[in-house]
């Protein structure tokens, strides 16, 4: 085979082989990033007090902690009302299109675990007539400001990533503005 | 270029082509970057949280401002209320028959209102795992769920799972992957 051919072989096979293979869901083929805003309102709250389980794992647990270390009572109570670590609370809200609130167009869920500082790790899913969107990250206790990053989504949210911006509303609603990329095609 | 070494350079680049562009997922693989898997449950564990319910229903930070749980939030008739937390973990297999023994996973749930829960996935298979999470209605067994990273063979990957029952064998769950 002269030199030429040889050459002309190799696109040949190397152009015969891209074609036949299938395209792999266009990877990085992905629509212009989106915004969407809601105006959530809670609909239902419950907090779950851990405070036998933390008295519990004071003496019974696989470490070798001082029990200084992990104290957080007087006089045999825990200081305050918390949230202490373990802590948790899931918080439901309805979502609206509008700062009016008339336009219902979801849900939201928050399950956030605290641990310490009052600090919680939120995971949250955003149930919209599209899909869902799925969101996760560190809220302080009391905090109507925050930034959750998106880590995924489905149907119409398929591949989604980018962040969830949380500040407060009129009213008693939280104004959560969507940051999407990554959106399949 | 003689003749031998024109062919060897063309298969290695054939070679090369095909492992730069292979679909990464192993077993299953049907189109695109698509993977479905059979798994049937192994073993499951509730874990009933009445006494922090009642107690955070009590004694919260929240004071005056706490938003009380309605009734008809917590009235499940077999448990399954907000707070409860449940683990399933499943046999995987790449075939219908179940004979192709492929990997585990593993949900841990977390109940919230009307026997919703959020459910985190671990599907750890022979050449990596994957990651997914979302919320699941854990009465109908039909849920979809984002698939948010992995490691090994599936390092990155994102998508969606859905999960139904088999129509042929009503406890064995097909598990469609579908990865960007």
């Amino acid at each position: 085979m002269s030199r030429p051919t040889s050459i002309r072989f190799l696109f040949a096979a190397v152009a015969l082989l891209a074609t036949t293979l299938p395209v792999t869901a266009a990877s990085g083929a992905s629509r212009p990033p989106q915004k969407l805003t809601v105006y959530a309102v809670p609909a239902t709250v419950q907090f779950m007090n851990h405070a036998d389980d933390r008295l519990r794992g004071m003496s019974a647990n696989p470490f070798n902690l001082k029990a200084d270390a992990v104290i957080i009572r007087t006089n045999g109570k825990e200081k305050g009302n918390g949230p202490f670590p373990g802590d948790d609370i899931l918080y439901a809200f309805k979502l609206f299109a509008d700062a009016k609130r008339a336009k219902p167009i979801g849900t939201a869920m928050f399950t956030c675990y605290y641990g310490f500082q009052k600090r919680a790790t939120c995971e949250s899913y955003f149930d919209l007539a599209r899909g869902i969107l799925l969101a996760s990250g560190q809220v302080p206790f009391g905090a109507s400001r925050f930034t959750l990053g998106v880590t995924g989504g489905t149907h119409a949210y398929l591949g989604a990533l980018g962040q969830v911006d949380s500040r407060p509303a009129s009213g008693n609603a939280q104004r959560f503005d969507l940051h999407m990329t990554g959106l399949a095609r | 270029m003689s003749r031998r070494p024109a062919a060897a350079l063309a298969a290695l680049a054939v070679v090369a082509i095909a492992v730069t562009t292979a679909v990464p997922v192993a077993p299953a693989a049907t189109q695109g970057r698509s993977l479905v898997l059979y798994a049937k449950p192994a073993r499951a564990e509730f874990v009933n949280h009445n006494d922090d319910r009642e107690r955070g229903i009590l004694k919260n930070p929240f004071g005056s401002d706490y938003l009380p749980t309605p009734p008809s939030a917590n009235s499940a008739k077999k448990g399954a209320r907000a707070g409860d937390n449940a683990l399933f973990s499943l046999k995987l297999y790449s075939d219908r028959n179940l004979t192709r023994h492929v990997g585990t996973a593993i949900y841990s749930c977390t109940f919230n209102f009307a026997r919703e829960a959020i459910c985190d996935g671990h599907f750890q298979l022979r050449d990596g795992a994957m990651f997914a999470m979302g919320p699941a209605n854990l009465g109908s067994g039909n849920l979809v769920l984002p698939v948010i990273g992995g490691t090994g063979r599936y390092s990155g990957a994102h998508g969606q799972l859905s999960s139904t029952w088999s129509s042929t064998k009503k406890t064995v769950q097909v598990i469609r992957f579908r990865l960007l």
